[in-house]
């Protein structure tokens, strides 16, 4: 054979670093992407790409320690930024995985506690020699926070669902080979420098990795918007209402196929039926606030009463005199982005409708509205 | 040390080995990983015209980690100078093959001097290919560098032309500059890259030279992708002036809405000719038992009918295009999904569909 297994093993390793940094990549794009929405469990991505990106820097590191550098006084600044890096990234992610956000997931306790006890190969790798067993203490503590972030994907896997559950089943499987990976490599790797002809090891350890960061790319690759766990149960019902002639062009009630429907709920959807009140009441609650708050130029966004939340949006030209009510139970962030996805859907579909209306009778203007109950439904499958 | 380095010996060994084959294993890694992204960009949405051209440089790309693939076999692995040729034919073959699906289909998005001339061009020259590799294998080599790849270099020149100085593209566009630095970068690295990497060249500047080719053909494939990648709000704006009239009738002949986009001809009776449309539309169908799209072609002008549930979409152009008939296929859609159930129980009032003409407006101009 004319090529070393060293010539063979490089280049494959070195494009399985090239996918992994286009996953990590991919992460912190789609958060600075869905970053202006502002809903909190988008950061996530934010930590995904660090968590990859660092990791796979250190693998990098590691590789160009055992192939190419020789000076010992490099060798060993190079092995303590391997143990650094992976560190860092896992106890960045651990820290995020704290938050209250999860808290139905994981136990924010638990994970304190670990993040904690990392300070202990923190310190080691700056002690021992990177030529000493104890140096590699660090191993333990790195493979039980990986083993927790693996379980604590399993239990985001189990909380989704639509989309997102789809991405989060290929991450995890992604970051499952990835780390059979790391096992396979992370011990004959060092020593692949000097016993090249070992394709025993070489072979499984390039296709796990390639695999592992091909499955993670796959999962990262237009990653959705992060919508909160549970968000669907707090829909009650939507009105698109056309506030020159305060007649609803569509309505939809989220709650008609609820199961386990609670009282407050049900006296909301009495109110629902009156369509007439609700879009001259909201009409006037805008008129007198605008009136109060000298705000003619501002927009009422939200309403709050009692355990519920009325969010409004605005159509924009041409259908400005459309508007979009969202009755919510309790309040959160990713209620208002369902209703922009309706706003940009409704006017997408209906733009060049809309300002016709005046023409037509009621039952075509009903006709019309009613396709949009197929659109409606599509929305509701995101997450 | 040049006259050294210039002595390209093959199977390639020494120290230029490892650093050519991670380089060259890379093109390979960003050839495959664009073809498969504008693979799967085109099966997702298949009904979009900016797609043809998209799925066009998907084989260019696949062609192309496909002839290196055989090219790293044939200059690292095998010491046997004549399957070393043979090897290296097989790869200018591939390459042929996707090259001329990559034209096809550029063609068939649109026209470039004549409807599939380039196409026609290079099917001749991949039958020329043949006959000399039967003859003279040693000039296939030769031949495949100074033919096939000049037919790409005029098509790429004759398109990036076609691009830079369309008035319409230079009008919508924000970032036009920036879409033709891509264009024209892709494409100069790409060949000056694929050029040093050949023999003859490789023989003069030596394994360095090869290296950065290597590293140029990865900034070229870069460069083509972000190119192929943002062209699909350019691409709509080629057909559009091939366009003369629309007709949107219900499939009992009533016409629901006409637009012409040229000057309007006199003493023509537009409820009449709705009623025709359909009829020639009923007959196809009975004819042929499928309520598929129709086109009628005569010189110079072709009808494209579309029927959908209640409606049927007829389009009078100058030429039968995919992208126009994408086009009207997700026109009639969109007005089917807007009007469904208007359609559904229509009771003959027009004033409903007056959108209609902002939603041409939108699509067809």
């Amino acid at each position: 054979m004319t090529v070393e297994l060293r010539a063979f093993y490089l280049p494959f390793i070195f494009i399985s670093f090239i996918i992994g940094y286009q996953m990590a990549f991919y992460f912190l794009y789609y958060y600075y992407r869905h970053r202006e929405r502002k809903i909190e469990l988008n950061k996530i991505l934010l930590y995904y790409g660090i968590f990859f990106g660092l990791s796979i820097t250190g693998c990098l590191f590691d590789i160009i320690n055992d192939f190419y550098i020789t000076n010992i006084f490099i060798k060993d600044i190079f092995a303590r930024m391997v143990y650094l890096l992976v560190l860092i990234a896992s106890v960045l992610i651990l820290y995020h995985i704290s938050s209250k956000l999860y808290k139905e997931i994981i136990n924010p306790t638990l994970t304190k506690i670990l993040i904690f006890m990392n300070i202990f190969p923190f310190i080691s790798i700056f002690i021992f020699n990177p030529a000493t067993t104890e140096f590699h203490f660090a191993i333990i503590f790195i493979s039980i926070d990986f083993l927790f972030f693996l379980i604590f994907q399993f239990n985001l896997i189990r909380f989704s669902s639509g989309k997102i559950k789809k991405r989060l089943k290929l991450i995890f499987l992604g970051s499952v080979i990835s780390y059979l990976s790391i096992i396979i490599g992370s011990i004959p790797v060092s020593q692949l420098a000097n016993q090249m002809n070992n394709p025993i090891i070489a072979i499984p350890y390039l296709t796990t990795s390639s695999l592992g960061f091909i499955i993670l790319l796959l999962g990262a690759i237009k990653f959705p918007v992060f919508l909160e766990f549970f968000w669907k149960q707090n829909l009650i019902s939507l009105f698109i209402i056309n506030r020159k002639t305060l007649k609803k062009l569509y309505s939809y009630n989220f709650t008609s196929h609820a199961k386990d429907m609670n009282d407050s709920k049900k006296s909301l959807i009495n109110i629902n039926e009156s369509i007439k009140l609700i879009s001259q009441g909201m009409i006037g609650i805008i008129e007198i606030f605008t009136a109060v708050a000298e705000t003619k130029d501002k927009k009422i966004q939200k309403i709050k009463q009692g355990g519920f939340s009325i969010l409004l949006e605005y159509g924009e030209e041409p259908i400005s005199n459309i508007f979009f009510i969202l009755l919510v139970k309790g309040e959160m962030d990713s209620n208002k982005y369902f209703l922009t996805t309706i706003k940009n859907q409704f006017q997408r579909m209906y733009k060049h409708v809309i300002p016709i209306l005046e023409f037509l009778d009621g039952s075509s203007i009903e006709r019309i509205f009613s396709s949009f109950d197929t659109i409606m439904k599509n929305i509701l499958r995101m997450n | 040390m040049f006259i050294m380095l210039s002595q390209v010996i093959f199977p390639i060994q020494g120290p230029f080995q490892e650093p050519l084959l991670i380089m060259e294993e890379i093109v390979i890694f960003f050839a495959l990983e664009f073809g498969f992204l504008f693979l799967i960009k085109y099966k997702i949405k298949k009904e979009e015209i900016s797609n043809l051209q998209e799925k066009a440089f998907s084989w260019f790309c696949l062609g192309y980690s496909l002839m290196y693939i055989v090219y790293i076999i044939s200059d690292y692995y095998v010491e046997d100078s004549y399957i070393r040729l043979i090897l290296l034919d097989f790869a200018y073959f591939i390459q042929m093959i996707f090259g001329l699906l990559f034209i096809y289909n550029m063609e068939k998005f649109q026209i470039f001097f004549k409807k599939f001339l380039f196409t026609f061009i290079f099917i001749v020259f991949m039958i020329l290919f043949v006959i000399c590799a039967f003859i003279a294998l040693e000039f296939v080599h030769t031949f495949s560098f100074f033919f096939s790849w000049i037919i790409y270099i005029i098509f790429f020149f004759y398109y990036m032309i076609r691009v830079s100085t369309s008035k319409q593209m230079k009008k919508i566009l924000r970032n036009f500059k920036w879409h033709l630095f891509q264009l024209y970068s892709g494409f100069f690295f790409l060949n000056i890259g694929y050029a040093l990497t050949t023999y003859v060249i490789s023989n003069l500047f030596g394994l360095i030279g090869r290296l950065i080719g290597a590293v140029f053909q990865i900034i070229g494939l870069i460069f083509l992708s972000l190119y192929f990648l943002s062209i699909s709000s350019i691409t709509e704006y080629f057909w559009r002036e091939k366009i003369d009239s629309i007709y949107i009738i219900m499939q009992s002949g009533l016409c629901l809405y006409t637009k012409h986009f040229r000057e309007k001809r006199k003493s023509f009776d537009e409820i009449v000719a709705s009623g025709a449309l359909s009829s020639v539309q009923i007959i196809l169908e009975l004819i042929t038992e499928t309520k598929d799209l129709s086109i009628i072609e005569k010189e110079g002008k072709t009808m494209i009918f579309q029927p959908g549930e209640y409606i049927i979409g007829v389009l009078v152009c100058e030429e039968d295009l995919e992208s126009i008939r994408i086009t009207l296929k997700n026109f009639v859609q969109k007005i089917e999904k807007i009007y469904y159930n208007v359609l559904r129980t229509w009771d003959g009032n027009l004033n409903v569909f007056k959108p209609i003409e902002d939603i041409i407006n939108e699509v067809f101009i």
